[in-house]
């Protein structure tokens, strides 16, 4: 390649337009007659003519390269581009001394800060994989912050970390000089006792994480340092997921995981949590008493070692070993199935601390016997299922081993699966701000997974039943009206049709299962919100109508039961909600009195067996008050008979009344704020509808705003609060119009509207939000147009 | 939530409407969203996985929904800020890369003949060919760092699909020269 200055540029001094005019001439030419061309048309002029001929020689040398796009070039050499900081270099306020350890996931060195007066030694990670984009950089962000905040005495502290100017993350962590946990208790020759109190200290730091919501995943010999005074330290807690992203580790995390200590979950790529860590914990054990892995022969290629790890008992030999109570201790931690397992660090340590004491420990020896105990106390089998299992072991015992793996397999699957969306998906939405796209990715594994075991669960009443639960706990997590969730509508009702069908089919087949029958009354009103929430008034009034069906079967059949009457009474009240969507476009008045009349019924049936003092049904009366009004306050508006809004008013004013009780209660419940901060929206509007009081309203507004942001700030993500948040403003804005209040009007609709516009991009296909932004931009511009 | 779509669409509207500080604002707004989208791709090493700006620009405009409501000289002109933009984002990556490399303890891997042009040198280059041929230059942008096929080139340009293919052979042999040196 040549300098860019060396050689004149062809053409520099000739006129542009000839040069190009003359290439293309020439360029389709063969030599010769491009020699003749060149000769004819350039004359004497030697400067146009090498000008040209440079060009032509170019154009037949010219790298095929061009024809793909700078980005592909780019890319190809991008992702090898790593920093790699030396001895000496400064690394932030950090100077390098040497390179630790380089690894799969990264490369560690060891740096020293010495721009204080004390002189700290740090380890540096800089991590290679899993933060590529914005999403990645904040999850990283808020992942290490709840590593930072992790301080026990035997966890290396996380003291620092960022990202370089390249994009790439790093962790500082606290220097730990120490032996690896196995070579320390083989060069001191550590006594047996000793060894079990370096492994409880261990166990107690691996709790105190899991209690802080951290699992370590990767825990081995290497990540467990004992400093000379004894001390064991843990380094890299979390990590690994850091790393992974997601609560499903990658397959390329998976390799930069030790398979020794890996446990069968991990190896398989199936969601990891707790009990992972008790295995490896369990795997750990087993190396400092027996001085290698449990599995033998020790395997080699990977492909066998996950065979293993999921298969293979661990090998006890040589006898004498490992015996008694402490094999049972270690066989329990070491089960293949996570919820086989010790339930936590806590009852393994606990265990290991009974042996040592000489007690009795709770660990017990594997058996047929034992499972098949096990099966008919499961919940999940039935009767039915659980008597064939027993007559199949009497039969013999290779059947049973194969139906009873077959049948615990796939429940386990839907097991973690459960626990993936609770213990990832569900805290990751609590306590991890800006990691959106990393919970949807979450939630459609979860979908993939539901749909795969949906396809197996025909004719399996147990798992069809787990299933549908499943689904319904996915729709939740998608967007299940009126709380927490991702804003996902379409993929919600999707979910929950799932669960309609597969409870439809249950329910047919156990016809006298009320749990069963509750179950889809409360599905079928999940379907109506969302229909209704898309403008699907038919298919909402179907769905309400089916629950209703159900719920009054229910309550016919237990007439005093407290919870068929609430659902009852909910029931009708989602009838009259997709009625009075179904009213709004023409808003006549026999509609809005239908609608009414519904809400009635509904108070009626809630009232029917005298009042109750349990909360939810204190919660759906005062809720019913306030629905009531609606319908009224619509005939109000039609009719100009300000009697209907005097009558919403005294509803909402005992609706009002329960829920302040109940907010006084316990203002820490984020629930009982909302419904009230709801009520006063209601409550305020009425206000001024019926009494003209414009001062009262503004304040019952304020009051209601108040509580949302308190709700807004504990949860940012909240995409429901901040709606409310929206309606508030818009009530406001309503409230203040109709005072004439113009400029404040205006000012409050365009808070509203900025907002209803951020939930709009989050949930496209909401037709509420459609109606809404529809409804506030009319009022704006109706304000801009009114003089003042 | 992501907040930068609703402004872009305001932007968006502005600029259609003829306000000349919209595009500011625009080019800024969407640089960065163009700007996560390729730092994802680039470090996409995945075999298989094609990488093509075009996909890049086209993701871009998936994500403004709004673009749609533009008329196509308006969509042509969006798409040259969008290549503007990639060149930009491409020699900044560029620049890291030779950055790191010179600081790289592990040698990148030797014996790889260079016949390919680097982009840091064609973006020289083209400065230069811009100087003798703009509308060339512009062609090579689209190109070469938009990732736009010829016929876009000629629809967002408004010329013809001749004139683009005809320019763009030209440049190519230009650029060969001055980067190459034959």
């Amino acid at each position: 390649m040549k300098s860019p200055d060396s050689d004149p540029l062809p053409g520099a001094h000739c006129d542009p337009a000839r040069v190009e005019e003359l290439f293309h001439a020439a360029a389709d030419l063969a030599a010769a007659e491009q020699d003749a061309l060149l000769a004819r048309e350039c004359a004497a002029d030697r400067r146009l003519e090498s000008a040209v001929r440079a060009l032509l020689a170019a154009n037949r040398q010219a790298s095929p390269a061009w024809d793909r796009s700078a980005f592909e070039l780019e890319a190809r050499h991008g992702a090898k581009a790593t920093y790699h900081p030396r001895p000496g270099e400064f690394f932030g306020r950090y100077r390098i001394v040497r390179q630790i350890a380089a690894g799969g996931m990264g490369f560690v060195y060891e740096a020293v800060r010495d721009d204080t007066e004390f002189h700290k030694r740090v380890a540096i990670k800089l991590v290679q994989v899993g933060v590529d984009d914005a999403s990645g950089v904040e999850r990283f962000r808020s992942e290490r912050q709840i590593l930072a905040e992790l301080e026990h005495p035997n966890i290396a502290r996380l003291l620092d970390g960022g990202t370089t100017d390249d994009g790439i993350p790093y962790l500082v962590m606290e220097y730990v000089d120490g032996e690896p946990l196995d070579r320390f208790a083989s060069q001191r020759n550590l006594s047996r006792t000793d060894r079990l109190h370096l492994f409880l200290q261990v166990c107690d730091a691996v709790q105190y994480a899991h209690r802080h919501l951290v699992v370590h995943r990767d825990l081995k010999p290497g990540n467990i340092l004992v400093t000379a005074d004894g001390v064991p330290k843990l380094l890299d807690f979390g990590i690994a997921k850091l790393l992974s992203g997601d609560a499903q580790p990658a397959a390329a995390t998976i390799h930069a995981l030790t398979p020794e200590f890996a446990s069968p979950e991990q190896v398989l790529g199936r969601s990891v949590g707790t009990a992972s860590d008790v295995y490896s914990l369990g795997v750990l054990l087993f190396l400092i008493l027996a001085g290698r892995t449990p599995y033998r022969p020790d395997p080699t290629r990977a492909a066998d070692f996950v065979k293993a790890v999921v298969e293979n008992e661990p090998a006890w030999h040589p006898p004498g070993l490992i015996l008694g109570d402490l094999q049972n201790i270690l066989a329990q931690a070491l089960r293949k199935e996570p919820e086989r397992r010790y339930l936590s660090v806590e009852q393994f340590a606990a265990d290991v601390r009974r042996y040592m004491d000489g007690r009795p420990v709770s660990a017990r020896p594997d058996s047929i016997g034992y499972r098949s105990r096990k099966f008919v106390r499961r919940r999940i089998v039935p009767l039915a299922a659980a008597t064939a299992l027993l007559v199949a072991i009497a039969a013999g015992v290779v059947s049973t081993l194969i139906q009873s793996r077959r049948a615990e397999r796939r429940f386990n699957d839907v097991r973690s699966l459960a626990h993936s969306i609770l213990f990832d998906v569900y805290d990751a939405i609590n306590e991890l701000p800006g990691s959106v796209s990393a919970r949807r990715l979450v939630v459609s594994r979860a979908q993939q997974y539901l749909d795969s075991l949906a396809a197996e669960a025909a004719g399996d009443p147990a798992l069809t039943r787990e299933l549908a639960e499943s689904y319904l706990r996915l729709g939740d997590v998608r967007g299940r009206p009126y709380t927490a969730n991702l804003g996902d509508t379409v993929g919600a009702l999707e979910s929950y049709q799932k669960a309609v069908a597969l409870l439809e089919r249950d329910v047919s087949q156990h016809p006298d299962d009320a749990a069963v029958q509750e179950e889809l009354a409360e599905a079928y009103m999940n379907v109506g919100v969302i229909l209704m929430r898309q403008n699907q008034t038919d298919g909402s009034m179907a769905a309400a109508k089916q629950a209703i069906a159900i719920a009054q079967r229910l309550s016919d059949r237990y007439p005093h039961n407290v919870v068929y009457r609430e659902q009852l009474a909910h029931a009708y009240m989602r009838l009259g909600q997709a009625e009075d969507v179904a009213s709004q476009p023409t808003g006549e008045v026999a509609a809005k009195q239908r609608v009414l009349a519904t809400y009635r019924r509904a108070l009626d049936v809630l009232q029917a067996d005298g009042p109750h003092g349990e909360e939810s049904w204190q919660i759906r009366l005062a809720t019913l008050y306030f629905y009531v009004g609606y319908p009224l306050r619509d005939l109000g508006a039609r009719t100009g008979d300000v009697q209907y809004y005097q009558e919403a008013f005294a509803s909402a004013v005992k609706g009002d009344a329960i829920n302040r009780r109940l907010a006084e209660a316990n203002s820490a419940d984020a629930a009982r704020v909302r419904r009230l901060a709801d009520g006063l929206v209601d409550l305020g509007n009425l206000r001024w509808k019926c009494c003209r009081d414009l001062d009262g309203a503004l304040r019952d507004l304020q009051a209601a705003l108040a509580g949302f942001q308190t709700i807004v700030e504990r949860d940012t993500h909240n995409l429901e609060a901040r709606r409310d948040l929206a309606n508030v403003h818009n009530a406001r804005s309503l409230v203040l119009s109709e005072a004439n209040q113009n400029a404040a009007a205006l000012a409050a609709a365009h808070t509203a509207l900025g907002m209803y516009e951020q939930l709009a991009l989050a949930d496209p296909a909401s037709a509420e939000n459609v109606r809404v932004l529809a409804e506030v931009r009319a009022r704006i511009a109706a304000l801009e147009h009114e003089p003042r | 939530m992501d907040a930068a779509p609703a402004s872009v669409t305001f932007w968006l509207r502005r600029w259609h409407a003829g306000s000349e500080d919209a595009l500011a604002e625009l080019t800024e707004l969407v640089y960065a969203d163009l700007r996560g989208l390729a730092r994802r791709y680039l470090r996409d090493e995945s075999p298989g996985h094609t990488l093509q700006a075009t996909a890049l620009v086209h993701e871009l405009y998936v994500r403004i929904g709004s673009i749609q409501d533009i008329d196509w000289k308006g969509r042509g002109q969006f798409i040259a800020v969008a290549a503007q933009m990639m060149r930009r984002i491409l020699i900044d990556h560029a620049r890291k890369r030779r950055a790191a490399k010179r600081d790289a303890s592990v040698a990148v891997p030797a014996g790889e003949a260079v016949v390919e042009p680097d982009v840091l040198d064609v973006d020289r280059a083209l400065e230069k060919l811009a100087a003798q041929y703009p509308r060339h230059a512009q062609i090579v942008e689209l190109r070469f760092f938009g990732g736009l096929q010829a016929p876009e080139i000629a629809t967002s340009l408004g010329l013809s699909l001749r004139t683009v293919e005809r320019d763009w052979q030209f440049a190519r042999a230009w650029l060969q020269h001055e980067v190459a040196g034959f």
